[in-house]
């Protein structure tokens, strides 16, 4: 764990993340999203444990967004690097827990490895800080950031293709025999995009790509070809999902898989002047590991166990995970399912005087429509809504305020089914870890299999 | 090669008088073309709609706008005669009869150009033709009649179109608490003035479409291919339907009924605590009901297809959804069977009017019978709950604001 390893792979590892998530940050203000996910809504689901996270203004968002775009910049040339990072983790982070609806795995992705990432030293090298401090400057770091990285990595793949095994996926291809079809116009590939035999093709070859990748990553003769097929995959998944910066993340991130020393040598090939390791370097003793290092593996070593764990907490809930969600984030389960859904509330308001009246309470009412789409198949976002629909009653002078949830969700094309009891009065729900009886039992009727377009004429 | 094999057959018998042809094994086949797959039924489908439904809409409503047009000038020549005025009233209803179908295909350049609601070509047409929901300046119309203003494209939307004709035919005269007060002639000439705008409106928009003139129909019909630059794929033109079809649960759901009602909320500033008439869509003509139909009927066209051809409901067979393309049919028609009902009895906005009692209509809502219009609801949310879970989620459909943000 302590042997020095070149620095090259980690400090263009971070030059790339640096880089990529500068972009991102600008293309979310370029593309309009500050206004449409976070200034447009008047109401914010906030993730369990973190109400305290509050939006801040457009003003305030905008602020928040050019920080992180120019954090990264700075992680990305290596400029104040400790401190430009860990601006950028804090950041990215508060800015990612604003809104539940838009969580997205790949950026919850990019909160862990930032994370890591403060406590590695990968501007060491081809920094600003280097260039500027020569006592800063090594040619090597010891394997563990390495490892610590590519820990994390593989547990992304790992877990994405595990979750992967089961039947809805696996025995139905869905939904990919959903999402593919309406891509059957792309050249070559389209007109087989039509055919349930490549859904399944595709489903099979996605959940094997995602469990066996990393092994291959790390089995050095096989490690090229991997490479290709990660190029292949991701490129795909670029073509075909609105999946934003996932992929470059992706094969960004797998380039940590190959030797330390990997840029060197492709400067050597493609002759840039980059200066290729010295010999004395090489035999760079490793560090000692005094009482202070030993506390830090053993926080480290935590770390790598709940995010093994984390993943694994669906299991203590009944019931599929696609259907109730609960342990659904956090565990890369990523374009697993297609959900769509409709929700309503009845709410029954009384005063102290006896007189009870029921309304109908429609989301639209608080929400926008991109977060009524990503709540309607949530069940604790349900809850979340109703908590606040039954605080918006009481703050009218209503005495007492009762909130039921109509919900029908369609999963992976079934026909909808009731997702939420509707006999429970959800105001009074607490919204924690615990089983969710409220949460009715998923539909048990199969997908249907959506065969290719053909069209005879009337 | 089976083609070939029959034409050999066929025509080898010059010499050979006298020997008996075997019968042939392999038929000619008989005159139904072939079935299209992938994008080039899904174009089937776009092309249909376009010529089938969305051209001979625009159609009608520019020869509904030319009638209005021309009645409007009658009553500008004789303003105060009666007979003159129910038949402008007569033509403005034909008009709105005609538009409220447009409502619903607002593709292309109806739509609007910016965002949010941004639609592929969108040229804003629809706004200026009809601005509701916006709210109408009532006394700015007055004013701009008194002034005499012309009615161009710089006017704003809020005084113009179809809504400020309705105000202006359907009141004797300006409300008292404007600040204008035209006479009846200056009225009867403003009316004319938007009559004139509306019919080059409604004739620019068909022009659009029209294969003769701008040809959007081919942008339509041939999204995917070459000639069309505005959808690169025919699933963006199918997308682009998808969130026009949403104005039957946005608009026609949620606003039309919905909040006159008064079922969605509490808050709503209204002066009748349980339901809220002032939001019906067209109070002053009192034909919000046949508003609602006709929503409903070009909702339903567009799945069934007319005259013959494809319709949303072809995609849904063609990938063996049958059972969703039959549900969805279904509830449309319970909708449009209530709708009759009620419309045959007091009306829409009539029924509306009548509601007195909350919980009875939440009860009628939630069980769909009852009181008319809040059963109504009811039916209409079982069936626009199917269109906007399953059957957009079996084609892979757009729903509105996809576009602002990241999958993963």
């Amino acid at each position: 764990m302590a042997a020095p390893r070149d620095i090259a792979a980690l400090a263009v590892f971070r030059i790339l993340i640096g880089a990529l998530m500068c972009f991102g940050a600008l293309r979310f203000m370029r593309n309009g999203w500050i206004e449409r996910l976070y200034v447009e809504p008047q109401f914010h689901f906030k993730y369990w444990g973190f109400t305290w996270v509050h939006v801040p203004g457009e003003v305030g968002l905008y602020l928040l967004y050019c920080g992180i775009a120019l954090a990264a910049l700075c992680v990305a040339i290596g400029l104040l690097y400790r401190i430009a990072i860990i601006a950028f983790w804090c950041m990215f982070t508060y800015a990612e827990l604003m809104d539940v609806t838009t969580y997205l795995n790949h950026y919850y992705f990019i909160s862990v490895l930032t994370l890591i990432m403060c406590f590695l030293s990968p501007h060491r090298a081809w920094s600003v800080d280097a260039w500027r401090r020569p006592p800063l400057r090594t040619e090597t770091l010891p394997a563990w950031q390495t490892y610590w990285v590519r820990f994390q990595v593989s547990l992304l793949y790992f877990y994405a293709g595990w979750a992967k095994f089961e039947t809805d996926w696996l025995l139905h291809a869905q939904p990919l025999n959903i999402w593919l079809p309406p891509h059957s116009g792309l050249p070559l590939l389209g007109p087989f995009l039509e055919q349930p035999w490549v859904h399944f093709t595709f489903s099979w070859f996605a959940f094997l790509f995602d469990t066996l990748i990393i092994g291959f990553m790390l089995w050095r003769p096989a490690r090229p070809w991997a490479f290709i097929v990660i190029l292949v995959f991701h490129y795909f998944t670029h073509v075909f999902f609105n999946i934003g910066l996932f992929p470059f993340i992706m094969v960004f991130s797998v380039l940590i898989f190959f030797e330390a020393g990997w840029p060197r040598k492709v400067a050597s090939r493609l002759r840039l002047p980059l200066p290729t390791r010295s010999a004395a370097v090489a035999l760079a003793p490793a560090e000692r590991w005094g009482a202070w290092r030993g506390g830090a593996a053993v926080a480290v070593v935590l770390f790598c166990a709940f995010q093994f764990l984390m993943p694994l907490r669906h299991w203590y809930y009944p019931g599929t995970v696609l259907w109730h969600e609960q342990g659904m984030r956090f565990s890369w389960r990523v374009m697993l399912r297609e959900k769509s859904g409709s929700l309503e509330y009845r709410v029954v308001i009384g005063r102290q005087d006896g007189t009870r009246r029921t309304v109908i309470v429609s989301p639209h009412r608080y929400l926008t429509e991109e977060q009524y789409r990503e709540m309607a198949g949530q069940p604790d976002l349900i809850l979340q809504l109703a908590h606040h629909i039954r605080d918006d009653y009481l703050a009218q002078g209503f005495d007492t305020v009762e909130v039921y949830a109509e919900s029908l969700v369609s999963l992976n094309g079934r026909a909808a089914h009731r997702m939420i009891d509707p006999s429970v009065d959800l105001s009074r729900t607490r919204l924690g870890l615990a089983r969710a009886a409220w949460i009715t039992a998923p539909p048990t009727e199969p997908p249907p299999l959506q065969r290719p377009l053909r069209l005879d004429r009337k | 090669m089976t083609l070939i094999l029959a034409a050999c057959g066929g025509g080898g018998g010059g010499g050979g008088g006298g020997v008996a042809q075997p019968p042939d094994p392999d038929p000619a086949p008989d005159n139904d073309p072939p079935p299209e797959t992938g994008d080039d039924a899904r174009r089937v489908v776009l092309s249909d709609i376009g010529t089938a439904i969305i051209v001979p809409a625009l159609e009608d409503f520019d020869m509904m706008a030319t009638g209005l047009q021309a009645a409007a000038a009658a009553v500008e020549a004789a303003p105060g005669d009666v007979p003159t005025a129910d038949a402008a009233k007569a033509a403005w209803n034909t008009a709105m009869t005609s538009w409220q179908r447009a409502e619903v295909l607002q593709v292309g350049p109806a739509g609007r150009s910016t965002n949010p609601d941004a639609v592929a070509g969108g040229q804003d047409l629809r706004d200026f033709i009809y601005s509701w929901p916006f709210t109408l300046d009532t006394c700015a119309i007055e004013a701009a009649a008194a002034n005499g203003d012309a009615v161009d494209g710089t006017t704003p939307i809020n005084i113009t179109g179809l809504g400020a004709i309705e105000h202006l035919l359907f009141t004797d005269a300006p409300d008292p608490a404007c600040a204008s007060q035209p006479d009846a002639a200056a009225r009867a000439a403003h009316l004319s003035r938007l009559a004139d705008r509306v019919a080059l409106l409604a004739t620019s928009l068909l022009e659009r479409w029209d294969p003769a003139a701008d040809n959007y129909l081919e942008q339509w019909s041939t999204a995917g291919l070459e000639s069309s630059v505005i959808y690169s794929r025919p699933q963006d033109a199918l997308d682009a339907l998808s969130i026009a079809l949403f104005y039957v649960e946005k608009q026609t759901k949620d606003r039309k009924v919905a909040l006159p009602t008064g079922l969605p909320v509490t808050d709503l500033n209204c002066a009748d605590p349980i339901a809220c008439p002032e939001f019906l869509e067209s109070r002053l003509s009192r034909r919000t009901g046949q508003n609602l139909i006709v929503n409903f009927e070009a909702f339903r066209d567009l799945f069934t297809g007319v005259d013959g051809g494809m319709g949303v409901n072809d995609l849904l067979i063609g990938i063996d959804r049958q059972d969703l393309a039959d549900q969805i049919i279904a509830e449309v028609d319970d909708v449009l069977a209530l709708l009759a009902q009620i419309e045959g009895d007091t009306g829409f906005d009539a029924a509306v009017e009548a509601i007195t009692d909350n919980d009875e209509c939440v009860n009628a809502f939630s069980s769909s019978s009852g009181l008319p219009p809040c059963a109504l609801l009811g039916v209409m949310k079982t069936a626009l709950d199917t269109f906007r879970g399953p059957v957009v989620s079996a084609l892979g459909l757009a729903v509105p604001s996809a576009a602002a943000g990241d999958n993963d």
